[in-house]
């Protein structure tokens, strides 16, 4: 459990790039020379540096990855002036403000007369998703609408206190990004898209 | 054999008989004291708090009261003024000067206990540790530093820097935007104007939602962090993005 500071408070002191409280409740954000960056500052990258969580042979638990946590300070901040050039380069090649790539899928049925529920697995690559959001299911060059009947994110623990909002950003995995409508097709490799 | 309960009230020592109510610090007040409290400051804050805390906090409330002129400007000071403070000398500036310093001295947002076994947002004020000769030179750092976001963002009715976008309800068209107002002041119905690189989006704050500490503010002002809603698609909104209101 995290500790208190000498002011009575849960952080560390704060953010050398923005100011505010790097809060020891959340899961902190070390860069390569040690210097802890508050969540909203890594919101601010992550687009450019995805957050990976991989397989390890032998173990269960997915072990977390962070390309972030190997920049210095000087290249954390050069990265925040880089991001909104590297954002729009994103928004033209796909031609939408949002973006999840489908990696895997599993199927789970639901009974008689509904149908089942299409569970994917894949990362946002920019934008937001969000529950019942109205999004687009682009599939071998056709597209179909679709709705967003919920999303479990897999970097739970990452903005701490609100582990469990039901939304996916730019540059996270997803677990679960879950849709339950009938004859939706939807497979590895497929697109998501929004606006 | 248990302990006695001490006749005088330790806050306005009084020593009218009747109840009287334990605080943390192992001090006794008195029925009255008990009710003042409640209105004052409210139940679940000042349980919390030890006698030491409460008698500072009641010091510095009546300090604020009352003062009548602003010590550093000298103007007359408003009792409905949102944002006098009370400096570490216990001098008192007016609304106009202390938020004049705000984007340099920044209210740092943190967490503390809350009393139990959870945890409750503190909102930690630099500004508390001034004293009025600190006044001058934190206001010239703060002109200073305003003048470096003017030569970065242009010269706006407010600039407004976003953390993160959420949609404030399931099923209903409104998100909140969350972030910082860099420079100027957020009202309702301003404005919000996005470059991207195809064109400008518009997007219009149909409410403002201060942060806890300043829930009683019409507006978000200079160098605080909060909530501006919306409704409608906000898609083309990301974090890091800089919103701009155009002075009409
Ligand atoms: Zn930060
Ligand atoms: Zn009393
Ligand atoms: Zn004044």
């Amino acid at each position: 459990m995290a500790k208190k500071n000498d002011k009575g408070r849960f952080d560390n002191g704060p953010c050398p790039v923005c100011g505010r409280a790097v809060v020891s409740l959340n899961h902190i954000t070390k860069l390569a020379d040690g210097k802890e960056v508050c969540p909203d500052c890594v919101s601010k990258i992550r687009v450019m540096y995805p957050l990976e969580y991989v397989k390890k042979k032998g173990k269960k638990k997915l072990e977390r990855q962070d390309p972030i946590e190997k920049l210095t300070l000087d290249e954390f901040r050069a990265a925040m002036e880089r991001t909104p050039e590297y954002l729009e380069d994103l928004r033209a090649k796909y031609g939408h403000n949002a973006v999840y790539k489908v990696e895997s899928i599993k199927m789970f049925p639901r009974g008689w007369f509904r149908p089942p529920f299409i569970c994917t697995t894949g990362r946002v690559i920019f934008g937001y998703f969000d529950m019942n959001d109205e999004v687009e299911v682009v599939r071998k060059g056709a597209s179909f609408k679709a709705k967003i009947y919920d999303i479990v994110r897999e970097n739970v623990e990452e903005k701490g206190m609100d582990a469990w909002v039901r939304r996916g950003e730019g540059g996270y995995p997803l677990r679960w990004m879950v849709f339950s409508q009938k004859d939706l097709l939807i497979g590895p490799g497929d697109l998501i898209v929004k606006g | 054999m248990g302990r006695t309960v001490p006749n005088k009230c330790a806050l306005c020592g009084s020593d009218a008989p009747g109840r009287r109510w334990r605080v943390k610090g192992s001090k006794y007040i008195c029925k009255e004291c008990h009710d003042r409290l409640n209105v004052e400051i409210g139940y679940v804050k000042w349980s919390n708090m030890n006698f030491t805390e409460i008698k500072n906090y009641l010091s510095d409330k009546d300090r604020l009261s009352t003062q009548k002129t602003c010590s550093f400007c000298g103007q007359k000071l408003s009792g409905n003024d949102l944002f006098r403070k009370l400096l570490k000398d216990k001098s008192v500036l007016c609304g106009k000067c202390a938020e004049s310093m705000r984007i340099v001295r920044p209210v740092f947002l943190t967490v503390k206990s809350d009393g139990g076994y959870g945890y409750e947002t503190a909102a930690d004020d630099p500004m508390k540790e001034l004293t009025l000769e600190d006044v001058p030179w934190v206001q010239k750092e703060a002109a200073e530093e305003r003048e470096r976001r003017v030569a970065k963002y242009g010269n706006h009715k407010a600039v407004f820097v976003v953390d993160d976008v959420t949609k404030y309800k399931k099923e209903e068209d409104t998100h909140e935007i969350y972030g910082r107002v860099m420079l100027g002041r957020i009202d309702k119905g301003d404005t919000l104007r996005v470059k991207r690189r195809e064109g400008e989006y518009r997007k219009v704050v149909d409410k403002i939602n201060p942060p806890e500490y300043l829930k009683k503010s019409p507006y978000l002002p200079e160098g605080h962090e909060g909530n501006l809603m919306v409704s409608g698609d906000v898609s083309f909104i990301y974090p890091g993005d800089v919103l701009v209101v155009e002075r009409v």
